[in-house]
């Protein structure tokens, strides 16, 4: 598992670094003719252009969540999403919530509580804007991460035969759960510092509950408990703090 | 210059629109998600018995033609005088072990099944609530009718399947 996580966070984090690599401008390779021409005339060396695109962390609210209550009474969610500029085009991204599910029908009750954390980046699509919009089509990738705790306080299994109702409990059990979710989204400025933006979601997950006789109903920030892949949206309204502007060097040609 | 300007601003525009109007198209996505509203599984754990006639050392299914089953400490039938070649037989939930009367037809002496078995609540589906699923231990059979009988599969479970989880075998 551990090295599940490792070897991931590592291929991660290699790509990123190719990211950046590519960003610098490659050396063109020698050509005589051009060297000659270069040592007859020297040409002028002109500095970097720099120009500034504001910065700044984005702290929001998923809405969507709220939604899910309407259609899944059992379930109350709540999920905040934050990021950072830290280039250009990539943000460091975050998502942290609270998840309580409580429910109860003639077979049996249930409840739960958990937290979960996500963590990675997003990167913008959107290449042609002037340097003060802030519009993003994004594509992101984070790891998530849920603790939580469920027990079931009273059942009742049906039995013709035997006799109509035989009763019992299952005790709180504690569970944990990893995954890896894949994102696609927009965000628009609606006014100003102020966004709205929406995403879908593709959660993976790489380690679950265990437990195959009881196994949790729902697993906060991820969904299902028993389902190993889950497709998710967020809806989210935030707005950015302005923490000063990136600087954004482009190479003269 | 100008006219890029312009085609950005209506792909902004779009932006906007897309973003407001999609918050509908979610809702209608979860809107058929409630899981603990719906029950599509079985939640019955019924052992499956299966018959097989053993006659000069040829095996087939039989039919037998007038079976009655009923747990001992119950007497409730749950199959009387029924023409059948497989049998449902439900396992007692509260205890470790059950004892069933079993007559295949009207001349031919009752024979007594004896399982013993371990058992263990199991949750189905949010929509469905727990079942209880049995692990053979022991079968045990009398052998006045019955000759002799197999366990094929001690998990019990509530999936279907049509692998009988015991084949007794009969002489007559």
């Amino acid at each position: 598992m551990i090295q599940r996580i490792l070897l991931f966070i590592l291929a991660f984090s290699g790509w990123l670094a190719t990211a950046q690599a590519q960003e610098k401008p490659v050396a063109p390779p020698a050509d005589s003719a051009a060297q000659q021409a270069a040592a007859k005339k020297p040409a002028p060396v002109l500095p970097d252009s720099i120009y500034r695109v504001p910065g700044g962390l984005r702290l929001g609210i998923d809405l969507s969540r709220f939604v899910v209550k309407a259609f899944q009474p059992y379930r109350t969610d709540v999920s905040f999403a934050a990021d950072y500029r830290y280039r250009k085009d990539l943000y460091i991204a975050a998502e942290a919530g609270w998840q309580g599910v409580s429910h109860s029908d003639s077979n049996y009750t249930y409840k739960s509580s958990g937290v979960f954390l996500t963590a990675g980046v997003d990167y913008n699509f959107l290449k042609k804007q002037e340097t003060r919009e802030r519009y993003m089509f994004y594509g992101g990738i984070r790891y998530g991460f849920a603790q939580m705790s469920y027990e079931a306080p009273s059942y009742t299994i049906y039995d013709s035969y035997w006799g109509d109702k035989l009763p019992g409990s299952f005790p709180k059990r504690n569970a944990s759960a990893h995954w890896v979710e894949l994102i696609l989204g927009i965000k628009a400025e609606v006014l100003k510092n102020f966004f709205v933006g929406w995403s879908i979601r593709e959660k993976i997950k790489i380690s679950g509950p265990k437990d195959d006789a009881f196994p949790p109903i729902v697993i906060p920030g991820f969904g299902s408990g028993t389902k190993g892949s889950q497709f998710d949206f967020q809806y989210t309204i935030s707005y950015c703090i302005p923490l000063g502007d990136v600087k954004v060097r482009v190479k003269r040609k | 210059m100008n006219n890029t300007r312009v085609s950005r601003n209506i792909a902004q525009r779009l932006l906007l629109i897309i973003n407001y109007s999609l918050l509908i198209i979610m809702v209608a996505m979860v809107g058929c998600d409630d899981e603990t509203k719906v029950c599509d599984q079985a939640l019955t754990t019924d052992t499956h018995i299966r018959f097989l006639r053993d006659s000069a050392g040829i095996t087939r299914d039989t039919t037998m033609t007038q079976v009655t089953l009923y747990a001992l400490t119950i007497k409730d039938s749950i199959y009387r005088k029924q023409a059948v070649s497989n049998i449902f037989l439900p396992l007692s939930p509260v205890a470790d072990s059950s004892r069933f009367y079993l007559k295949v037809d009207s001349i031919s002496t009752p024979d007594t099944l004896t399982f013993r078995y371990s058992r263990e609540p199991h949750f189905i589906s949010p929509g469905c609530g727990f079942s209880t699923f049995f692990t053979l231990d022991t079968v045990i059979s009398t052998t006045n009718t019955i000759r002799s009988l197999i366990i094929n599969q001690r998990a019990i479970t509530s999936s279907i399947n049509d692998t009988a989880h015991i084949t007794l075998y009969f002489g007559i």
